[in-house]
């Protein structure tokens, strides 16, 4: 017996369905239209809703019966079967954030850490990061800037499921305690589950003080707890975005010029168009468009593109120039950062004195998953699938080149094989080319870099050198450092003993 | 057509032969946990087993594997209970988690042929499975954790 499975078609018969996963596996390949009218649902009820929680009760009150939930705020919502779903604004690449702010905010909650599901929140100045004031995730802050916030969103979220069984057993709220995803009135052991109170507590005014636990108190923060992500990771069922399947997607590969800033001369087609599979070949901004069935023609019709490129301003130049530029000019003197005492004199009077050049090359971030970004480009719509770390600034960049309003562009955040930066840059190359390729494939498509591409693709960490100056004395002990560096990234520092 | 035994299961695939093996299991089977990490067979990523043996799927051709058995991660068990996995969780090994699959398919493959391992034995076993947040050290332990739980499951 054998079968033919055409995955656009249905879940895949060879999946296993057991999974003890947290996360919504498979979650992307659901029906589109479905996911529009989820996303719509978010967009118009939750999200808005962090700091304005009558709004999430609102959309509520418009939700089919079996909808019903109770989201109080825009990070927290609690099923009737008292599963409790936490929707986190910041990207899991491997930090464990998708542990570490669900348990910021069930320390607060106090829900059946079993029950707990995590979900990756849409693009919405709800989620911004607390301080840069963007949705994004880098620079290590994801747990400190959501210190207070995920913890103050589970606190809120429990005040309101209290009163609400105090209110139905007429009882002071003081009287009762939360433990494991119920309420109980401690005088008569009344218990009833968070569950039960999903209808009544959404009826609630949100509370406007919220005192936290005195960390004192704490059960779950500060204990070793296992990551909630590692079942999906360990059994195929973890959804990265080169996983991400539609219905009648295609696939894309660029060609990209071997030179920053080059463009394309022209291109012949013509035997990349005769491989089986291949749909369509076209310029982008961003070089040559394959756009084919499946992954591996495009790869085949990319390699049998002949182009001539545009080297363009940066032709000629070389690492070995750079950084004999970057020597000179960090010979010259840069802009002064900081200044402690007498640098000047201290070198002048100096037993001995001790220079050296250090340079670090640019470096390519080399995540396990090379960038990939799925686009499903409609007439007034865009949604957008990828492992990001910059979603406000991908979703504007996205909608520029869409030409529709951001509110138009959705991004949904799945989870990154690796991040380092690479997928957080000003002009979101892998999204917008991605979009590009959209308008031309007239199909929801899957635009996927190679490890060549990935390496040779840019927006490295910068290359830097650095000649830092040292004097001693007799005896040689740590001392202060002046240093200075230009916006070009290289720098000159005296370390003065 | 080209058919083979996927997890078990009999599939025919229309893909060109010479498709390498991890892109008919990924684009024309949708089993997604099979990853694409370089192509080339440095990284591991891609991993399978082919009638029992590690095989990186990006280099091997869809040809190669007509008629015989294929296993993904999906097929290792049907719920966690591989040793691997249990040992997987316990140690809680995965970072970002994209390695991984990869990595679980490679130590079967060692624990099958050489059920209690040395750390030597390990790394060299595991030397072609990159891991770009680190983990090297949780998977070490995690194999050796496994080999003990694969011991104590079977009957005495």
């Amino acid at each position: 017996m054998s079968h033919l499975y055409d995955p656009y078609k249905s879940t895949s018969p060879l999946l296993t369905p057991e999974s003890s996963s947290p996360l919504p596996a498979k979650t992307w390949r659901v029906p589109r239209r479905d996911f529009l009218k989820t996303s719509a649902a978010i967009g118009g009820g939750l999200c808005f809703a962090a700091y304005v929680p009558e709004l999430a009760a609102r959309a509520l009150n418009n939700s089919p019966a079996n909808d019903v939930s109770f989201a109080p705020n825009a990070f927290v919502r609690i099923a009737p079967d008292s599963s409790v779903t936490i929707i986190i604004n910041h990207s899991e690449m491997g930090q464990g954030i998708y542990t570490s702010l669900p348990m910021l905010l069930n320390e607060e909650l106090e829900a059946d850490w079993s029950r707990i599901r995590v979900e990756a929140a849409p693009v919405d100045a709800a989620y911004n990061h607390t301080v840069f004031g963007l949705q994004m995730t880098g620079g290590s802050t994801t747990t400190p800037s959501e210190w207070e916030r995920f913890r103050k969103m589970g606190a809120m979220a429990r005040l309101m499921l209290v009163e609400s069984a105090a209110q139905k057993w007429g009882v002071p709220a003081s009287q009762c305690h939360v433990e494991k995803g119920a309420v109980i009135h401690s005088a008569s052991g009344r218990k009833v589950s968070y569950g039960s109170l999903v209808v009544a507590a959404s009826q609630l005014k949100p509370p406007t003080d919220i005192p936290l636990k005195d960390p004192k108190q704490f059960t779950l923060i500060g204990k070793p707890t296992r990551r909630l992500d590692t079942p999906s990771k360990i059994n195929g069922t973890a959804q990265f975005g080169l996983d991400v399947h539609l219905p009648g997607m295609l696939f894309a590969l660029v060609a990209r010029p071997p030179v920053f800033g080059g463009k394309v001369e022209n291109f012949d087609a013509s035997e990349a168009l005769k491989i089986k599979g291949v749909r369509a070949v076209e310029q982008v901004p961003s070089g040559v468009a394959v756009i084919a069935d499946r992954f591996w023609p495009a790869k085949l019709g990319r390699d049998k593109l002949k182009i001539s490129w545009d080297e363009g301003a940066n032709a000629k130049l070389s690492t070995s120039q750079m950084l004999a530029d970057f020597s000179k000019q960090s010979a010259s003197p840069g802009t002064i950062a900081k200044k402690t005492g007498d640098a000047a004199a201290a070198l002048a009077s100096a037993a001995k004195t001790i220079t050296a050049e250090y340079d670090v090359p640019y470096l390519a971030h080399a995540m396990m998953e090379p960038l990939n970004c799925v686009v499903d480009l409609r007439r007034d719509s865009c949604e957008i699938w990828t492992g990001t770390q910059f979603e406000t600034v991908d979703r504007a960049n996205a909608a520029q080149v869409a030409g529709l309003p951001p509110e138009r562009v959705q991004i949904h955040t799945t989870l990154l094989g690796g991040g380092f930066g690479r997928r957080a840059n000003p002009a979101s190359d892998f999204v917008v080319e991605a979009v590009h390729v959209a308008k031309i494939a007239k199909a929801p498509v899957k635009v996927v870099w190679t490890r060549e591409d990935d390496l040779a693709g840019g927006w490295y960490r910068p290359t830097i050198a650095l000649s830092p100056g040292s004097t001693l004395r007799a005896i040689p002990r740590p001392g202060r450092i002046r240093s200075s560096a230009s916006p070009s990234r290289r720098a000159r520092s005296s370390l003065n003993t | 057509m080209t058919s083979f035994f996927l997890n078990g299961k009999p599939v025919t695939v229309d893909d060109d032969p010479s498709t390498p093996l991890l892109w008919v299991i990924r684009d024309s089977l949708a089993l997604t946990g099979t990853k694409f990490g370089c192509g080339m067979a440095l990284c591991g990523a891609c991993t399978v087993h082919l009638e029992g043996a590690a095989i990186r799927s990006c280099v091997a051709p869809l040809s190669r594997v007509s008629g015989k058995h294929v296993t993904t991660i999906e097929g290792l068990s049907p719920d966690l209970s591989h040793p691997l996995q249990r040992a997987w969780i316990e140690i809680d090994v995965p970072q970002c988690g994209y390695c991984q699959s990869g990595q679980i398919m490679s130590a079967a493959v060692l624990l099958k042929e050489n059920p209690k391992p040395t750390d030597k034995d390990i790394d060299e076993a595991m030397s072609g499975n990159i891991c770009r947040c680190g983990t090297y050290s949780r998977i070490r332990r995690a194999i050796h954790r496994a080999s003990q739980l694969a011991t104590e499951r079977r009957p005495s």
